[in-house]
């Protein structure tokens, strides 16, 4: 569903990525791994064609969903707004708008704060607002940038268990600095060293502990 | 149905303005200061002329005024993270700056109109008509000039601090002028903001002054458009191309709309003069 052929994409004198080939298919979710400007929140931004490759080729097919690692919110409008505002965005007919709404609502528990601005909700809820937003329009490909990092144990089980109810029928594709986390939802990671994919890891055939992980990045 | 992004990002933008203090706040300051000169002037002068010149006050300060309802538009996405959301679901740069400059020139717009009903009742329509359109024109021109700043710089300081420079620049392009020899002089004072709206005040509607503010606003919209492009591609070569064809088709445009000599008089005086009594209070100044 998204394939990387021969992709760079550098900055100036700063970090980028260099020469990554891969592809991600429906079914894996796939954590991409690496220290700071190791590249990862560039590969990210390239998936989701927020940014164009400089060299190479990034093909990708399904709709897409993205939740970058702050909520992409607008803190003065409402979230019941906000919704209706990004499923317009996503091209949810008129006739399904409400039920999407319903559902995704319902799904992160936020039907007590529907009608409260945005901006004077804790970051916890704009957390879950950015992950609702990126999954209304039920995408086939979804990509996240630290997906639970502002919330709390128990949302983040729940988060994560959701995740994988989702997998099957989606490719998903996760950043994250939790071990554990890669640890229990991953199917596959791509580790990234100085902008260049240095391991490409299969976990179904090959499952790593954490230190093994760890090690490697 | 595909909904049209622009437009999206046109009401999304426009409800913006009145779901933050910024509306309100340039509205209630431009009453008091409009208010204020509004009644200067009519201890000087009678009901026509006050609305001229408080026009002509108002175009200059429209130019410190319309940066300011540009410059959040871009700097406000970098700080919500919000750009992701537009890129990520494919809207276009050029959407995402039309939706966001049609939206402030809405506003201006707005801003402009409450003020009408006074103006109407204190002149004559078609002179005040003229008026108005020039100053909503020159508007347009600085919004779009706000537009490039908010797209360039990261901060709204930095977006505001350009809108002013550039603004008053363009403001006073008719006296700058006169320091550079014929042709470049000839040019300078025809893209000149203030040259055009002292003709619209006398009541005048020139195709070539209506032009020259349109097409200035469209090489600045187009601009913004373009650095957008590339600040997500990175494409040097082809930025720096693409805005070099911007501004030739630009100056293209400008030159032939300067050769346009045709205009409507809405003052009831012959073309080309001005009014016995705006003759004698212009002697007498």
């Amino acid at each position: 569903m998204i394939k990387f052929e021969h992709v760079t994409r550098e900055f100036g004198n700063q970090k980028g990525v260099k020469d990554l080939n891969f592809e991600i298919h429906s079914g894996e979710i796939t954590a991409l791994l690496g220290r700071n400007g190791a590249g990862k929140t560039t590969t990210l931004k390239l998936m989701t064609g927020c940014l164009t490759p400089a060299a190479g080729k990034m093909t990708r097919q399904g709709s897409l969903g993205f939740v970058p690692d702050h909520a992409p919110v607008y803190p003065e409008m409402t979230l019941d707004a906000y919704l209706k505002f990004v499923a317009e965005l996503r091209d949810i007919p008129n006739s399904e708008q409400g039920q999407a709404i319903d559902q995704i609502v319902s799904k992160f528990e936020l039907e007590a704060v529907l009608d409260r601005i945005i901006g004077h909700l804790s970051k916890g809820y704009q957390q879950r607002i950015g992950l609702a937003q990126g999954l209304l329009h039920n995408p086939e490909i979804l990509i996240l940038d630290e997906p639970t990092a502002s919330l709390d144990p128990e949302q983040q089980r729940q988060t994560r268990e959701w995740l994988k109810t989702l997998a099957p029928r989606k490719a998903i594709v996760i950043s994250s600095h939790s071990l554990d986390e890669v640890a229990q939802l991953a199917s596959r990671i791509l580790i990234l060293k100085d902008g260049r994919l240095e391991h490409d890891i299969e976990l179904r055939n090959r499952p790593l502990s954490n230190e093994e992980i760890g090690a490697l990045i | 149905m595909k909904s049209i992004k622009w437009a999206l990002i046109f009401r999304r933008e426009f409800r913006s303005y009145f779901q933050t203090p910024l509306a309100y706040s340039v509205l209630s300051s431009l009453s008091l200061l409009g208010g204020y000169l509004m009644t200067s002037l009519m201890a000087y002068f009678q009901n026509s002329l006050v609305v001229t010149f408080w026009l002509g006050n108002m175009g200059l300060i429209s130019v410190f005024l319309c940066p300011l309802l540009t410059m959040k538009t871009f700097s406000e996405e970098r700080e919500n993270h919000t750009r992701w959301l537009w890129q990520s679901a494919g809207i276009s740069q050029g959407s995402m700056v039309w939706g966001k400059y049609l939206s402030a020139a809405a506003l201006w717009t707005l801003i402009l109109s409450m003020s009408l009903p006074i103006a109407f009742i204190m002149g004559k329509g078609a002179l005040i008509g003229a008026g108005y359109l020039g100053v909503a024109l020159v508007g347009y021109v600085l919004l779009a000039i706000g537009m490039t700043g908010a797209v360039m710089f990261e901060s709204q300081i930095g977006a505001a601090l350009w809108g002013w420079m550039l603004g008053l620049a363009f403001w006073m392009l008719g006296g700058i002028a006169t320091a550079f020899p014929a042709p470049i002089q000839t040019a300078l004072t025809f893209m000149g903001l203030q040259t055009h709206l002292d003709q619209f005040l006398q009541g005048t509607i020139s195709v070539a002054a209506v032009g020259m503010y349109l097409i200035s606003a469209l090489i600045w919209i187009a601009l913004s458009i373009q650095i957008l492009r590339f600040r997500q591609d990175l494409n040097q070569r082809q930025g720096l191309r693409n805005g070099l064809a911007t501004l030739m088709l630009g100056g293209v445009a400008l030159w032939g709309i300067s050769n346009v000599n045709w205009e409507v008089d809405g003052s009831g005086r012959i073309p080309g003069t001005l009014s016995a009594k705006t003759q004698k209070v212009l002697k007498e100044l």
